[in-house]
């Protein structure tokens, strides 16, 4: 019985099985290497393997057979790598693996050839890889175009704010995935000031699209009316209106916050439509204000009537500074790095950052927008597990009144090192009765020295703006080229090694033992420097 | 046990040999030119826990990201592992080269490797294991039973595996690290040859290669 199973189990299986003597002679071919190839066993047996298969008459075949007969080793191969080692039946075009092993049959050493045809698996991996690469095609393609509309796109937000006698404004803009949903703009139009703070659906190409309609409409709307029109209920009835004439589907909608700032009165008129987030105000006065809006977000499921949330004012003094964001900032909750084993998403912390933003403003409201937004993304960064990037899109702006006391001075630069001495000359007298004005001068020196040599590559047609601005509390000073900027965050928010890097390192490294503030725009083409000062100090000096 | 600088040149020199049989036989294969050649080599002792940790700390960045291993288990009297190991996409290349017919036409290709593929990487390194520790079973007189190559992607070299899993525990294992240049093509690939070997087998090698040296000198 037992010899009858061992007899027979070679002709049932599905692969080749040959065995070849020591002068590869066949002494076994099984069924099915008489059906594949079409050559019965009686014919092959006893003949020598290369003399009827040539293909096989090869030095590295009869060196693997060799290793096999002399050297007891097993050798694998791949039909990847070679042709076909036993001709089909009809000469088909096959695909064949085939291992060689040592076997000792009556006590002489043998070969034993074991063939597996792959032909279907070969065709199924050539089929996946062509579609792979179509799909790598595709995805290329795609990504090609996202990446173009990610640059309309952020064409589209505002890149010259207006400027305004006695009003300075800064924004951030951080999304969540490549495009945003949230979206900001400032425009003048006549006395009026208009500002606006959307979000809609979506972090991708949708709600960049939605805010593009969000941006066109509105701009519309405030090129064609007259200046007495132009309130935030009237914007925001025209914004529904065409949003419900565009039949956009249910599932969309758009979150905003409308502010039309009269400069003549310096009335703070505002609504807005589903949006949470309250208006953090600090008065010059030292009072604080949060204005909060009541409407319904705009979308095809709420009707026209129902949006009316009326409007609501407040009059901005001198020295008020308003702060503007999107629920992405205040909603954020940092995730832990990695999940814990057995968990199958990151931990959250449970705390929001709403408290921690309202501290942060307030803290700094004092200081120019600019380093308003810098103090709160610092600790957004620290709070959000060194990361500026949120789960949501984030907006925040601030708009300043001006404080009445304020000197400034206003540079233009040659991109030449020689200027700095010209550059010492204007900015001396401003700084010498600025407690710790000397080490101030050469600070700004460095941030100059820096925008003409890394910045602008010593071009002397690149021009470098310096602007110095000297309140009773601060100093700011702000020094633009017109360079491609630089990945300062990195470098100055990670503690990166600043001394030992060549370019710009060694100028903010020495700026930040003399500031309270260092930073950069986005771009990182314009450099600001803040020192605080106590107020009863600075009017002494 | 410490390699000497003798022993060091000595074993390079043999592996040399070994490489270079196995690239004639690739040349065959693949029809292309291929060459083969050590530029380095280590010995490494694993003993406890937090040497094994140290140890995986200091191997090449080479080996501990995505690699391919092709591995064979070879004794008696001789016995230990060999891996010729490859960084993920190395063995890409290494493969897309090898199987140029295969490729042509293809765009480059992000991703893992096919069934096809791992049936060249497991040929490729059942060539230059064989040619390796069929060398060293020459060299030491002694004859080794083999198995076919077994080919796994792992995420860097399983250091502990290896000393749980290789050969006797009494002694621990020492790992014979040979740093490797593959060229093909005008493509030059750093790899890496790693032989897990018991304390009785690196003492046979070693032994081996100091009485060559001894001969030598003679």
């Amino acid at each position: 019985m037992k010899n009858d199973l061992l007899k027979a189990l070679p002709d049932h299986l599905n692969s080749g099985v040959c065995l070849l003597d020591s002068s590869l002679r066949v002494c076994f071919w099984n069924s099915w290497l008489e059906q594949y190839s079409g050559r019965p066993a009686g014919e092959v047996l006893g003949c020598c393997l290369t003399d009827l298969f040539p293909q096989l008459d090869r030095n590295i075949y009869r060196s693997y057979f060799q290793l096999a007969l002399e050297n007891n080793r097993s050798m694998f191969c791949s039909g990847a790598l070679h042709p076909a080692f036993i001709t089909p039946a009809g000469n088909q075009a096959r695909k064949q693996n085939m291992q060689i092993e040592p076997l000792e049959v009556e006590g002489r050493p043998h070969v034993l050839l074991q063939i597996f045809d792959i032909t279907n698996q070969h065709q199924r991996v050539q089929m996946l890889r062509k579609e792979i690469s179509k799909r790598v095609q595709i995805e290329q393609a795609l990504q090609e175009e996202m990446e173009n509309a990610r640059v309309l796109h952020e064409r589209s937000l505002s890149q010259n704010l207006p400027q305004v006698e006695g009003i300075s404004f800064a924004a951030h803009y951080q999304p969540a995935a490549r495009m945003g949903g949230d979206f900001y703009d400032l425009k003048r139009t006549g006395n009026n000031l208009v500002l606006y703070l959307s979000d809609v659906t979506g972090h991708g190409l949708d709600g960049a699209m939605l805010s593009v309609f969000v941006k066109n409409t509105i701009n519309c709307f405030i090129s064609l009316k007259p200046s007495q029109q132009i309130t935030p209920d009237n914007i925001l009835h025209f914004l529904a209106e065409q949003y419900f004439k565009e039949n956009y589907p249910e599932d969309y909608f758009i979150c905003i916050l409308i502010a039309v700032l009269n400069l003549e009165t310096m009335q703070l008129d505002y609504t807005g439509a589903g949006f949470q987030d309250a208006i953090q105000v600090q008065m010059g006065s030292g009072k604080r204000a949060e204005l909060k809006s009541r409407g319904l977000p705009i979308t095809s499921t709420v009707p026209l009537e129902l949006l009316d949330a009326g409007v609501d004012s407040i009059a901005l003094t001198p020295g008020t500074t308003v702060l503007f964001n999107t629920d992405g900032l205040t909603e954020q909750r940092p995730g832990f790095p990695a999940p814990k084993r057995g968990q199958k998403t990151r931990k959250r912390a449970e705390t929001q950052y709403e408290t921690r933003l309202h501290r942060t403003f307030y803290a700094h409201s004092h200081l120019p927008p600019e380093a308003i937004i810098h103090a709160i993304n610092k600790d957004f960064y620290r709070f959000n597990n060194g990361s500026l990037q949120g789960d949501d899109d984030i907006t925040l702006g601030v708009l300043q009144v001006e404080p009445r006391e304020k000197q400034t001075v206003q540079l233009e630069l040659d991109s030449d090192l020689d200027q700095l001495e010209y550059l010492r000359q204007q900015v001396h007298p401003f700084l010498d009765s600025f407690p710790g004005g000397e080490l101030l001068m050469a600070a700004v020196h460095e941030l100059a020295a820096n925008a003409i040599e890394h910045g602008n590559g010593c071009v002397p047609e690149k021009k470098v703006q310096i602007h110095l601005e000297r309140s009773d509390t601060y100093l700011y000073v702000v020094v633009e080229d017109e360079g491609e900027g630089f990945n300062w965050w990195e470098r100055i928010e990670s503690n990166l090694d600043l001394e030992s890097s060549s370019e710009r390192g060694r100028g903010i490294s020495m700026t930040q033992l003399f500031a309270d503030m260092i930073f950069y725009n986005q771009k990182g083409n314009t450099a600001y420097l803040l020192k605080e000062v106590d107020p009863a100090v600075s009017s002494a000096g | 046990m410490m390699l000497s600088l003798e022993q060091k040149d000595g074993l390079q020199e043999y592996m040399n040999i070994f490489t270079g049989q196995a690239a004639s036989m690739l040349y065959e294969m693949v029809n292309q030119k291929v060459e083969l050649s050590i530029t380095e080599l280590e010995l490494l002792y694993l003993d406890d826990k937090k040497e094994q940790e140290q140890k995986v700390r200091s191997l090449p960045s080479m080996l501990q990201g995505h690699i391919v291993s092709s591995s064979i288990r070879f004794g008696h009297d001789f016995s230990g592992r060999a891996h010729l190991i490859f960084p993920l996409e190395t063995t890409k290349l290494l493969v897309r080269l090898c199987l140029e017919e295969e490729y042509e036409e293809m765009p480059d290709v992000p991703g893992e490797l096919t069934d096809t593929d791992f049936d060249a990487v497991r040929e490729i390194g059942n060539v230059i294991l064989n040619a390796i520790t069929g060398g060293m079973g020459n060299l030491l007189n002694v004859s080794l039973e083999y198995e076919l190559p077994e080919v796994k992607i792992l995420s860097g070299f399983d250091l502990e595996n290896e000393n749980e899993n290789s050969c006797s525990q009494a002694n621990g294992k020492y790992i014979l690290v040979f740093y490797n240049t593959f060229s093909i093509l005008d493509h030059s690939m750093e790899g890496a040859i790693v032989v897990v070997l018991s304390m009785e087998s690196i003492a046979m090698l070693l032994q081996k290669i100091d009485e060559v040296l001894m001969e030598v000198e003679e």
